[in-house]
């Protein structure tokens, strides 16, 4: 039972002279009560594949084309004003820069009040109450002053856990969480997991946890997706996935995190393709150790190989 | 090669309008980087390790202790005194994109270190450039480019460029892969091997991912808020982990042998709460806060002290604990 589908969603965004085809033909599934993981390298389209189901798009994006259907609903077909409602009601997202989405002249109390106030009808010392008590189930010492700090008088980590209790208090079906970890100290981003994950758990929330480590996402996600270029090239359930990864470019990430005996360390030679063109065949081509000739003609698109498990490659049987 | 001895910073900043606290960024810390060695250098935020790398760089006055630089003391100089030195100590940074000077191209980016160079005139700069672009396996083009043309890889790259140009004996290098994605950071690493043997250059390497300490770093220094709390060979550091610290490090990051077996760390004492400069912090341990083994002990001074051989650690209780991760490399 899926909460939320996407088909075939292409994205372009136009600036000056130049026009990038970020999103080529995406699909995607996330369960319900599932966890979701996007994995891939910067440019992959992780991050716009979320916006585009708020249609938080930059500026220059042409609207998406393809289906993005949330229990039932197709967003693509909504107008702007329904879209809203969706926004911090059903759907909530969490980014990286946490002090950057906070308004930086209110208290992180006060935001936290104002949603729940909004959602539930609350009056200002109640929500202000609510405030306190969910700050300090997100392990945050001293709640009761903190609701007083600014974001700006608050670490990295901090803000993170204020935006996590807000995402709480606004009770969605779907979060959210755009490379939350990335830029904090590896042993807060542990706790910054964890904390994403039983919120998720407490709300019966789907989860998507978009990620350039596979650490994060193994540790918060049931099922995994790897984007390259715009594109889906493998997804499944994590532990299928990780065992047997099929696609050579999920091999070569793979790869990357591991130590190995080798005294080199693993990367993926080469760099990701300029978005601005589009080459015919597989992306990943140029980086690619497999290359047949189909492969230069033609576009892989996702196959399933398995019970849970698709891939988009020519390569694999 | 760099020898660094009690060296101290501290700084005053304001905690609200009327109260000023002091910070000791850097603590005491003592090690030394022999020449063709690579140093590991691991911590936090707040740990001190890019106050040290300005320090040794001359970009900020340290206030106590020294460093000496091929046993010539550097750290009282002006800055006058210092130049001549700059074309043998340099430094990466962390951010590849804020590094360059968005209005010079690749080609004048890597001419302006040669003018610290006294044998090179105009034409052997001009070669030396395309030496450069062809040392960090950059095609000739890229000459003249602008920064902002360049991916975050290909731009740290150049950044390594530069700071070999003049042949440094002694090159810092501070998180210089964190702000790249995961698939391009070996590109980096394996390039710095590659050109250190060439070389023979000193590296201190500084960085939060034990990924990559494992493949750069012979010995590993790891720091807490301004001090040293554990110091080893790799295989030490990563096989038998002495301090608390270093142990809750290794078991936030993920290891393991191959794609088929990635295995998470098992968590045997997961670091609770923040790094965070302790109001009121009166001696001790400065990981007490947090740690899951503390105890009445952990509140006298701790000394760094010789636990096995080459394996220095500041806690009390190292042996009592036995720890050790399930690494196998």
């Amino acid at each position: 039972m899926d909460l939320l589908t996407i088909s075939d969603l292409h994205l372009e965004i136009r600036r000056q002279q130049d026009t990038y085809r970020i999103l080529r033909g995406v699909d995607l599934a996330v369960r319900k009560d599932g966890a979701l993981g996007i994995v891939g390298e910067s440019g992959s389209g992780k991050t716009l594949t979320c916006l585009s189901i708020l249609r938080l798009l930059p500026r220059g994006s042409r609207f998406p084309s393809g289906r993005i259907v949330l229990d039932g609903v197709d967003l693509c077909a909504l107008e702007e004003r329904r879209l809203r409602e969706v926004r911090g009601r059903d759907v909530c997202m969490i980014f990286q820069d946490a002090r950057a989405s906070l308004n930086p002249v209110v208290t992180v109390g006060e935001q936290i009040a104002d949603i729940h106030a909004l959602r539930t009808g609350a009056s200002r010392a109640q929500a202000m109450a609510k405030a306190v008590d969910v700050l300090e189930a997100m392990g945050l010492p001293g709640a009761r002053q903190r609701i007083r700090s600014y974001p700006h008088e608050l670490s990295g980590g901090m803000c993170q856990r204020v935006l996590i209790a807000m995402a709480l208090v606004s009770r969605p079906r779907l979060l959210i969480a755009d490379e939350v970890t990335t830029g904090l100290d590896v042993t807060i981003q542990t706790q910054v997991i964890d904390l994403i994950r039983s919120v998720a758990a407490d709300l019966g929330a789907s989860l998507i946890v978009v990620s350039h480590d596979i650490a994060v996402v193994m540790e918060a996600c049931s099922d995994i997706a790897v984007m390259y270029c715009g594109m889906v090239l493998e997804q499944g359930n994590l532990e299928t996935v990780l065992a047997e990864p099929l696609s050579p470019y999920s091999r070569a990430l793979l790869d990357c995190f591991g130590l190995g005996s080798s005294p080199r360390m693993s990367c993926i030679p080469g760099t990701a393709p300029d978005l601005r063109f589009v080459e015919a065949g597989c992306p990943f081509v140029p980086r690619c150790a497999m290359v047949v000739e189909r492969c230069r003609r033609e576009v892989p698109r996702l196959r399933p190989v398995g019970p849970d498990h698709s891939v988009a490659c020519h390569c694999v049987p | 090669m760099l020898e660094l001895l009690n060296v101290t910073k501290r700084f005053t900043i304001r905690s609200s309008l009327l109260k000023h606290q002091e910070i000791v960024a850097v603590d005491r810390v003592c090690f030394s980087v022999a020449e063709g060695e690579t140093v590991g250098l691991v911590g936090e935020s707040g740990c001190g390790k890019s106050t040290i790398g300005r320090g040794i760089l001359h970009l900020l006055d340290i206030e106590g202790g020294s460093i000496r630089f091929g046993g010539r003391l550097i750290s009282g100089l002006n800055e006058g005194g210092f130049r001549s030195l700059r074309k043998d100590i340099q430094m990466v940074f962390q951010n590849p994109l804020a590094s360059f000077n968005p209005l010079f191209t690749i080609r004048q980016s890597l001419l302006d270190p040669l003018a610290l160079h006294p044998g090179l005139d105009g034409a052997a700069r001009e070669r030396r450039v395309l030496e450069l672009l062809e040392m960090v396996q950059l095609p000739r083009d890229f000459a003249g480019k602008k920064p902002h043309e360049l991916s975050g890889g290909q731009l740290q790259r150049i950044a390594v460029a530069r700071a070999l140009a003049c042949e440094p004996r002694f090159v810092f290098l501070d998180e210089p892969t964190s702000a790249l994605d995961m698939s391009i950071r070996g590109q980096i690493v394996n390039l710095l091997l590659d050109l250190q043997e060439q070389l023979k250059i000193s590296y201190l390497f500084v960085t939060h991912d034990l990924r990559v300490v494992h493949f750069v770093a012979r010995r590993v220094l790891v720091m807490y808020l301004g001090e040293i709390v554990e110091t080893g060979s790799r295989a030490a550091i990563f096989r038998t982990p002495l301090h608390p610290y270093t142990h809750g490090l290794l078991a936030a990051t993920l290891v393991g042998r191959s794609a088929r077996q990635l295995q998470r760390q098992i968590h045997l004492s997961p670091l609770k709460g923040e790094v965070l400069h302790a109001e009121g912090y009166a001696g001790g341990c400065k990981l007490f806060p947090r740690c899951a083994y503390a105890a009445a002990g952990c509140r006298e001074p701790q000394e760094l002290r010789e636990a096995r051989p080459g394996h220095q650690v500041r806690c009390w209780r190292a042996e009592e604990l036995g720890l050790e991760t399930t690494v196998a490399f």
